[in-house]
Order: C-alpha cells, then sequence, then structure tokens
C-alpha cells in the first residue's frame, strides 16, 4: 500500500521559525536582520534566514565577525526608529556581545528621562547533544536574568514563532531568543495534540504557558515539570516513562518567555500538583530554575510537599566527545529519575503488573501491606524495625513494622492474615502507598526473600544539579536539615507565613510558688518544677478562655476544643519536638512532672510515638536556661496560640516600708493570632497565669498540691 | 562500664574527682534540668536500665543515683 504524504504534516520548528520571519519581512517595512553568513545561498548556520536575502536583501546584511559590532550597530539602528533582528551564530559568542546588551541596548531604553523604544531581538542557538564541544554548546539563559529591561524568550514547539517574535518586537526593549539546536528538525505540536498520549493547552495571557498533560487528566497532576523549550522533548520522555512505571500524572509547563517569568497562570496547577522541577541544560550554580524556584517558594510555599527541584546540567564544560557530553547535560532520565527520588516514586512500589499474570503469580505474591499515610509533613517515612520474623503466621491487626516519620515512629498493624514476606528494608525511605510486606496464603519455600522484590530506591535528602557517578557526601559548607528539623522548617513556615501575631509580655513573681514547690520536692522526694505549675495553670483556664485553645476553620469560625492539650516544647539535644500533655486540669503536678520527664528522655532517645507529638491545642515554650529573659515564640499552626516562659531572675524590690527586698521573677509572654484573640484578652489570660503562679492556692482543684 | 562518678563527671564535664554523693543540682550549679535528663539517659545505656520518669525525678543527687543502681542490682 503506499503511504500518502500530505500537507498536514506539522512543519518543523526551524521551517516555522523561517517562516515567520519571511512574514516579518513582508509586513515590517523598518525591520533588518544582521548576523554572520546570512546571505543565500548559505542562509546561515542553521539556515533559518534561508531565503531572506534573496526578497529582501536592502534589509538583510552579513557583517564581519564580531559580536559586539553587530549588537552594537543592531542597537544603534533600533535606538533610531528601526526594528531589528540580530541573529548570532552560537549563543556562546553572544559573550563577545555582552558589553552592548547589558550596557548599551538595554540602558538606553531608559537612559533619556523618557522611555526610548529599543526594539532590538537578538536570536541564538544554544545547547549541546551536537558535539561541538565547551565553546558551541553552551545554554547561556542564566548569565541574562535579571537585567532591567531586558526580556528572554525561548523558542518552543509549542509557541509559533512568529508570535514569539512579534511580541518581542512590540515590546520596544531588547530582547533575547533563545533556540535550542535540537528543536530546528523536530516538529511542531499543532491542534493540542502531543502524541497519542499527551494533549496541551496554551494557558495565561499573551504568549502564555503550553500546558503538556495526559489525555484525560488536565486538572490532576501528580508533579509538573518546568521546562523551557529546548527541555520539553526531554521532559515529556521522563513524563511517559514515570506513567508507565507508576502511573503517575506528570505534566510538563512551557512558558514562551523565560524572564520575566508570569508565574501566575499556572500556580493553580502547581498548588494542586504540590511537587514541581525546573529543568534547564545550563551548566549548575546561578540557573535560572533556582530564580523560578525561589519565586515559587514565595508564592505557594505553604502548597508544596517539598522544595521546587531544579534540575540543570552538571558543573562542567562541556566535552565533544558524545559520550562524556552525555555524562554532563541533563537528560530525560536524569529528569525521570530526580522525579522519582523526589516524590519517592519507585521506593518499594511494585513495578506494573505485567499484562498476563498467572493466578499462581497472584498467590506467589499475597496481600500487600502498603505505607499508610501518617501525617502532613512528610513525603517518605523510614523504615526503622521489622517487629516480626519474615515468614512468621500474622493475625489482622498484628504490628509488624515500626516506621520512622520526621518526629515520631508509628508501628504498622497488618490488616489481614497470613505468611509475612517482607518486601522493604530496615533503613529505607518509603513513600506513602509503597509496599512494606505481602501476606501469602502459603509459607513461602524455605522462607527466602522476595524474588520478584521490586525495585526499591534510597531517596536522598536533596536531589538537584546533575552529579556524574555516585551521589557525594554534602560539600563542605552546606548543612543538610534532619528529618526533624525539616519537620519544624515546615509548620513554623506555614505559621509566618499565615498566621498575624500579637505578643504580650507580663512578669510573675514566683518566690511563693518556688518555695511551696521545693518542699513538696522535700516531702515526696522527688524535683517538682515551674514548668508543670505552668502547664497545669494553662490547662485550667481553657474554661474561661475558651477561644485560646481553638483553631481556625475559616475566616470566621473557630473550632473549640472540649479539653486542654498543652504541647510543650523539648529539645534536650537539638531536636525541637512539641509533645502534648493531655487533660493537665484533671491531673496532678507529680503526674504532670513525670509526663514532662517522660518527654524529655524520649527526646533524647527520639522515642516518641506519633500520638504523643498530636492533638495539641495550645503551647507552652519552656526556657529555663539563666540568663533568658523571655522567647518569643511562633504560633504553631493550627494552633492560634503560645505561651513562653523565660528564666527565673532575681531582681530588687522597694517594699512598702521602704526596704529593698529581693524577688525571684519570670516573664510570661503570649504569642496568639490576632484574627482570634486581641491585645487585651491576652492580658486577662496572662493576669490568670501570673496569679496561679503568685499564688498557688489560686490553682484549682485537689489533686493540684498533691504529690502521686 | 564506667563507674558512676566518671559518668556523671562525664555528662556535666567536670574532673571526676569533683564527684562525690552529695553532687546533685543543689549543689553543683552545672547540674540544670538538661543535664539531668542526659545523666539519666546515660545512667541508662551504660547499665541497661529503663528508669522511670518517677525515679527520674527521684535522684537529686550522685547518692540517689546509687541508690536507685543498688535496687536494680547493679553496684556501681
Amino acid at each position: 500500500m503506499t503511504q500518502v504524504v500530505t500537507s498536514t504534516v506539522a512543519p518543523r520548528v526551524a521551517e516555522n521559525l523561517n517562516r515567520a520571519l519571511h512574514r516579518l519581512f513582508d509586513r515590517e517595512e523598518q525591520l533588518y536582520l544582521l548576523g554572520e553568513d546570512l546571505l543565500d545561498p548559505y542562509g546561515g548556520a542553521f539556515k533559518i534566514t534561508k531565503g531572506l536575502s534573496g526578497r529582501f536583501g536592502d534589509r538583510v546584511m552579513s557583517t564581519p565577525l564580531s559580536e559586539g559590532g553587530i549588537l552594537g550597530v543592531g542597537g544603534g539602528l533600533a535606538l533610531c526608529g528601526n526594528k531589528v533582528i540580530v541573529e548570532v551564530m552560537f549563543g556562546d559568542f553572544l559573550a563577545l556581545g555582552f558589553d552592548q546588551v547589558l550596557n548599551f541596548a538595554s540602558k538606553s531604553v531608559s537612559m533619556y528621562g523618557r522611555r526610548v523604544p529599543v526594539p532590538l531581538v537578538v536570536r541564538c542557538p544554544v545547547g549541546g547533544n551536537r558535539g561541538y564541544g565547551p565553546t558551541h554548546s553552551q545554554s547561556p539563559q542564566k548569565h541574562f536574568v535579571g537585567i532591567p529591561n531586558l526580556t528572554l524568550y525561548e523558542l518552543s514547539p509549542f509557541h509559533d514563532a512568529e508570535a514569539v517574535l512579534d511580541e518581542a518586537l512590540d515590546r520596544g526593549a531588547p530582547a533575547v531568543l533563545f533556540e535550542d539546536k535540537v528543536l530546528y528538525t523536530r516538529r511542531m505540536y499543532r491542534d493540542g495534540r502531543v502524541d497519542d498520549v499527551f494533549r496541551y493547552r496554551v494557558i495565561g495571557p499573551g504568549l502564555g504557558w503550553a500546558h503538556a498533560f495526559p489525555d484525560g487528566e488536565a486538572d490532576g497532576a501528580d508533579f509538573v515539570v518546568l521546562a523551557p523549550g529546548g527541555l520539553v522533548h526531554r521532559a515529556l520522555d521522563a513524563a511517559r516513562e514515570l506513567r508507565e512505571a507508576h502511573g503517575r500524572s506528570v505534566h510538563v509547563l512551557t512558558p514562551a518567555q523565560l524572564y520575566p517569568l508570569d508565574v501566575e497562570p499556572v500556580l493553580p496547577l502547581l498548588r494542586a500538583a504540590g511537587r514541581v522541577a525546573v529543568v534547564e541544560e545550563g551548566t549548575a550554580g546561578g540557573t535560572w530554575g533556582a530564580e523560578v524556584a525561589r519565586v515559587l517558594h514565595e508564592r505557594i510555599w505553604s502548597s508544596l510537599h517539598g522544595p521546587v527541584l531544579p534540575l540543570s546540567s552538571c558543573d562542567s564544560i562541556i566535552p565533544t566527545a558524545g559520550h562524556l557530553e552525555r555524562e554532563v547535560l541533563l537528560g530525560a532520565e536524569d529528569i525521570r529519575d530526580g522525579i522519582r527520588r523526589a516524590a519517592g516514586w519507585g521506593a518499594g512500589e511494585p513495578s506494573p503488573a505485567p499484562s498476563a499474570a498467572s493466578p499462581a503469580a497472584e498467590a506467589a505474591v499475597g496481600v500487600p501491606v502498603t505505607v499508610p499515610k501518617l501525617n502532613n509533613n512528610d513525603v517518605t517515612y523510614l523504615v526503622a524495625d521489622w517487629l516480626v520474623d519474615d515468614g512468621a503466621w500474622i493475625e489482622p491487626d498484628t504490628e509488624i513494622v515500626a516506621l520512622d516519620t520526621s518526629k515520631a515512629q508509628a508501628d504498622i498493624a497488618a490488616q489481614g492474615s497470613g505468611y509475612l514476606r517482607r518486601v522493604a528494608a530496615v533503613g529505607e525511605e518509603l513513600a506513602v502507598g509503597a509496599v512494606l510486606a505481602h501476606l501469602l496464603p502459603e509459607p513461602a519455600p524455605g522462607g527466602a526473600r522476595d524474588p520478584v522484590r521490586p525495585h526499591t530506591e534510597v531517596v536522598p535528602a536533596a536531589p538537584a544539579t546533575k552529579a556524574p557517578g555516585p551521589v557525594a557526601d554534602p560539600p563542605f559548607g552546606v548543612h543538610v536539615l534532619d528529618r526533624v528539623q525539616q519537620g519544624t522548617a515546615a509548620v513554623v513556615t506555614k505559621s509566618h507565613r499565615e498566621i498575624p501575631t500579637g505578643f504580650t509580655v507580663v512578669k510573675a513573681e514566683v518566690d511563693t510558688v518556688l518555695d511551696r514547690l521545693e518542699e513538696l520536692s522535700e516531702e515526696s522526694g522527688a524535683t517538682l518544677g515551674l514548668a508543670e505549675v505552668v502547664v497545669k495553670a494553662v490547662a485550667e483556664a481553657q474554661p474561661d478562655f475558651p477561644r485560646f485553645f481553638g483553631s481556625l476553620i475559616d475566616d470566621r469560625t473557630v473550632a473549640m476544643a472540649d479539653a486542654p492539650y498543652v504541647g510543650v516544647t523539648v529539645d534536650v539535644d537539638g531536636s525541637l519536638y512539641v509533645p502534648v500533655v493531655e487533660r493537665a486540669h484533671e491531673r496532678s503536678l507529680a503526674d504532670i512532672a513525670d509526663t514532662l520527664m517522660d518527654f524529655r528522655l524520649k527526646a533524647l532517645d527520639k522515642g516518641f510515638a506519633a500520638h504523643e507529638l498530636t492533638g495539641g491545642n495550645i503551647a507552652v515554650s519552656l526556657n529555663p536556661d539563666p540568663g533568658v529573659v523571655l522567647v518569643q515564640p511562633i504560633v504553631l499552626w493550627p494552633q492560634l496560640c503560645m505561651v513562653s516562659v523565660g528564666a527565673v531572675g532575681d531582681e530588687c524590690r522597694i517594699d512598702a516600708s521602704g526596704a529593698v527586698v529581693t524577688r525571684r521573677t519570670v516573664h510570661l509572654g503570649l504569642a496568639y493570632d490576632h484574627r482570634v484573640v486581641n491585645g487585651r484578652d491576652a492580658v486577662l489570660f496572662l493576669a490568670r497565669i501570673k496569679t496561679a503562679l503568685e499564688d498557688p492556692g489560686k490553682l484549682e482543684g485537689e489533686p493540684a498540691w498533691t504529690t502521686d | 562500664m564506667r563507674a558512676l562518678e566518671e559518668l556523671v563527671a562525664d555528662v556535666l564535664g567536670v574532673p571526676v574527682a569533683e564527684v562525690d554523693d552529695e553532687t546533685g543540682p543543689a549543689t553543683t550549679g552545672g547540674w540544670t534540668s538538661l543535664r539531668h535528663v542526659q545523666i539519666i539517659s546515660a545512667l541508662g545505656r551504660e547499665y541497661g536500665l529503663r528508669i522511670t520518669p518517677r525515679q527520674a525525678r527521684s535522684c537529686r543527687s550522685v547518692g540517689d543515683l546509687r541508690g536507685l543502681l543498688a535496687a536494680e542490682g547493679v553496684s556501681a
């Protein structure tokens, strides 16, 4: 059968660009094109300007080999009221014209007391994967980020080149259009279709962003990759592979304009996904992606499951030899692996089911036990310990494995019964949904390890730049936050962003209560301290100050708590925990003291259970180290208030008879969510705690001063 | 196995000669509530004991710690 080639095949990117230039020259009589070797029959190093010199000979000029000269003339022509496109043969050579871009063209716009149009577009082929070597393969975009009046575009297979050039020239200020060489021979995408699986749409005003997604999943991204035009194919290849391997929906967003970057139109998509990577071919350090990540962290930090993942080429020159060039440049597999690590996919997940799985194979695999979601802070959990032997018979609800979250250990129970076959190994980091073990109906032959154990990966803390060879230790001068601190960071960042806090301080005299505590300690033979008195006093204030123990459901509704659950700060070896003292109003001081001691010992051994760290509806920050006047705490979202207690200090006072007396005092602070609590309420609340300390008899309830 | 005095001296960062049965939070400024927790934790690890929070609160000197060890069948 004869294959009929029709004209419906999409044009190549180079053809689209060449056509765009022809149309522009048809329309714009004041348009000039300058560059090296542009004239026919050569038509430029990449033939993008083919046919132009024949049709518009007086406005298309081949120039001497001097980028400084070409860009100087181009800038001058633009300043004099013309529109100018300059082709720089390789983006690498733009370095020779950098002064003209930085100090002349971009400055001329605003150096005359009024805005002067400088419609200059510098086109340059960039990127590697062609074996052109260190000085003909670079992606210099990052060197042009952040220059006032200079706009950066990148050619993409989604965006029509004529529209891009039109907008760039109409800005009236200089622009650079980066054109990845590998794109030239690729086809344009059109009609909303990428391939059999992926579709795309354009979102946002102007040239907008191309949004590529698996058909029917426009609103359901698991991960979003921000990829400039040159990286589109590599990003899509990674998305396809991740879809096949893990069934995940990875979307690709491509802006026509790299800088300044208008992220507004894509924020809803990024928020919903919560996981974002920015990819680029430029080498590591001072990258465009780092700038994008900074903007996104500022805008949607609290919606992200983890930091934006910036992926770039290595910190290296670009070798000429193909196998070495591939090592250095960011490829589809690097994007795939980076996303997989960041998302925790593939860590213990089953491989996609074979299409013709036999019943026997299913029986051998058994019922999976998977990682449950244990909190909102962590993307992955660490397998801490197996609690039962491999091959053992498991009854329902038997706890089989312990997982470490960033703050606590949780024991995971089996839902069903069966012979245990472990899949995950101690020390592995697993994502929610990953397989921990299988429960088999029959004992596995020989009780051996799972012979079809899926491939698992250990998740490093912060995958970033493509690095050849094994992942190295963090470089000197870098500190990677541990899991506990990452959990703290997430909470305080959210609080800092979302809670408008007020802060009030009062001073309380504590001689009486300290003396009483000393007596009680002597009587009972066990130490009692100020912390337990404060915790109890705070808890007992709940009936009179119910809003202080609530949390905001929406802008105007506070969910009230049924009883006080007081979190207390415990930091004994550099890791901050806020375990919760439950219902302290019903408990004796000795009982509370035991609980606090228990917390301190657990903090030292990192032995908290998850339930001990959750459910607090107010918190107390304890800072007994000598000399601490006061600490201003950050309210722990979704709570509304946090009390802080400084160290006991001595101060001299003149009493009623005029005599100098020494008093011991502490400062009590209250940080409060000002949307719910006002300053006067805060003072009343603190006065209540102060009274409890200064007049311990006011601490209500018989159990208060009993010691067991 | 370290002697009790040695263990306490290590945590407090003082010469072992300065530690005797009277040493405790009341006599030694460096014996803060944080150091107390570290001493208890080190004691548990060194001698393989599981010390309850109440026992931890009841130890107010090295002599008390020695009593605790004796009650658990450890001589140190």
